[in-house]
């Protein structure tokens, strides 16, 4: 509780900072909207057109797209310009300042920034998701907003665990990070439609091997009742743990790449 | 040439950042194409044209010059406009020499890697008017560098350009027929589409190559483009003497 209270009052000093130049800070939010808007508006014209992605209408893919942007969002403004891009932190020196201060690296580095940008991406998606859930053809009930909540939680623990991973690699090398960023922007493109419409492989790959599917395509699957196997099931309902082991792995690869650490000029 | 030249060696010497956005087109081809195997699993020869359509469209986009308003507006932010004015060289010709090069480098280390990795795709099929799908692939290139350099010119308004430039890139991911045909656009999108610059960047060399088109329907097309290359043009001219009359006076 003390951490958050902290982190309230950074985030309040970083907005005041960033409204200074209102340009900037108004023009990242309506950027992001604007851009996921037309990527719902490209989902929107290719459902209209075929009535739907291997069954998945338009409102479906809202949540499927929306679970996976909204979390990505959220991950973001703790962490998208601090730990993601720790190289830069690294050759400024930040980094060395973040060691002498008296709370964890990572807390102290989700503090220092707000991504506020970001705040247009969440806007856009609570928009959609929130448009989709009021015209699926069932009723939502309790247990379905408590675990929409958790897989939420549990999106943002996944997205800000491959964050930390990255952002980790720094202390090993720039290049494995680039190659790393792939794995997290490239590849995690294909959670944006069904996993049904690929090939056995990449659902397995993106479940087993690299989490993206736990992230949106297993919760949708049980939010919008589309289970078929005790295997999405399983995974569907596990998803918020599996999201707080991910952040735990996490972690502790960011402290074991910390420990390799020895400053700036070390 | 002199410029393009140096610029070409340049990024061909820092090419190590290229196997990534390689990687890069690669998967976004193939999550399309599994995505159209989906969409016309009943329509082998709509597939086919889908196929082509999405190689083609990845390699087509190397040649937009998007990224000249970012070397325009920072040389006008920075205060380098001034010195690149008394320069013998045309500011204009030099920016767009050193953004050819980019482009051609990251054709020759990206575009024909995606060309021989989708090749089996591609060796089958018609294509029709090559020679007018080459010129409207330099048309669109050109009409790319005239919005993309109006957008660098007008960092003396704006405080950024990151922020139109994004905007219109994401304007022209829906409006210039990149991702599908614009015939796939619902009607009223359709039309406010056909209205726009953006389909000749995308939409119009790719239905030339892949799709049998009137000569009347090419050259009228080719027409407009015409049009839109004058009128962009004659607001470079005009937004280019504003820039570089207050880089001058700045630079007193």
């Amino acid at each position: 509780m003390n951490f958050l209270r902290v982190y309230a009052s950074f985030a309040a000093f970083s907005l005041k900072a960033g409204m200074k130049d209102r340009f900037s800070f108004y023009a990242g939010m309506f950027a992001n909207f604007y851009s996921y808007f037309i990527t719902y508006t490209i989902l929107w014209a290719i459902t209209r057109r075929f009535g739907g992605i291997d069954g998945w209408g338009f409102e479906d893919l809202s949540v499927l797209l929306g679970l996976n942007i909204f979390a990505y969002a959220i991950a973001g403004i703790l962490f998208r310009y601090t730990v993601y891009q720790l190289d830069n932190e690294i050759a400024s020196g930040n980094l060395d300042n973040c060691l002498v201060r008296p709370m964890g690296v990572v807390q102290y580095l989700a503090c220092r920034r707000f991504g506020s940008a970001f705040l247009g991406q969440i806007a856009v998606t609570v928009i959609f998701i929130a448009g989709a859930l009021g015209k699926i053809s069932y009723h939502m009930t309790a247990f379905s907003y408590v675990y929409l909540a958790a897989s939420v939680i549990s999106g943002v623990l996944i997205q800000s665990g491959a964050m930390l991973i990255i952002g980790s690699l720094s202390f090993w090398g720039i290049r494995l990070q680039k190659i790393a960023a792939i794995f997290c922007g490239e590849i995690r493109s294909f959670t944006d439609y069904p996993l049904s419409i690929f090939p056995d492989f990449i659902r397995l790959g993106l479940t087993y091997a690299i989490p993206w599917a736990v992230i949106n395509y297993y919760p949708s699957l049980i939010i919008l009742r589309r289970v078929q196997t005790n295997e999405e099931f399983v995974i569907g309902i596990l998803s918020p743990l599996i999201g707080v082991f991910f952040f735990l792995f996490s972690l502790s690869a960011f402290n074991a790449g910390l420990e390799r650490y020895s400053g700036r000029e070390g | 040439m002199v410029f393009f030249m140096i610029s070409l060696k340049s990024s061909l010497i820092y090419r190590k950042g290229v196997f990534f956005s390689f990687f890069g087109s690669v998967v976004f081809i193939a999550i399309s194409l599994m995505l159209w195997r989906v969409l016309f699993e009943n329509d082998s020869d709509a597939l086919s044209f889908m196929t082509k359509y999405t190689v083609i469209s990845n390699i087509v986009g190397i040649f937009q010059c998007r990224r000249i308003a970012e070397s325009i507006g920072k040389k006008i932010a920075s205060g380098g406009l001034a010195a690149d004015i008394a320069m013998p060289v045309g500011f204009f010709a030099m920016s767009w020499q050193i953004e050819l090069a980019k482009i051609c480098a990251r054709f020759i280390l990206r575009g024909v890697p995606v060309i021989l990795v989708f090749l089996p795709f591609l060796r089958y099929g018609t294509y029709f008017n090559i020679g007018f799908f080459l010129l409207s692939l330099i048309m669109g290139h050109a009409l790319s560098v005239l919005m993309y350099s109006l957008i660098g010119f007008s960092a003396f308004m704006l405080p950024d350009v990151w922020l139109p430039r994004r905007l219109a890139d994401d304007t022209i991911r829906l409006l210039a027929g990149g991702f599908f045909p614009l015939a796939m656009l619902p009607s009223p999108i359709f039309e406010i589409a056909y209205a726009m610059p953006f389909r000749f960047l995308y939409s119009f060399p790719l239905e030339t190559l892949l799709a049998p088109s009137g000569t009347a329907q090419i050259t009228g097309g080719f027409m407009i483009l015409s049009l839109w290359i004058a009128m962009f043009a004659a607001m470079n001219i005009l937004l280019s003497r504003i820039a570089f009359r207050k880089a001058l006076g700045a630079a007193a």
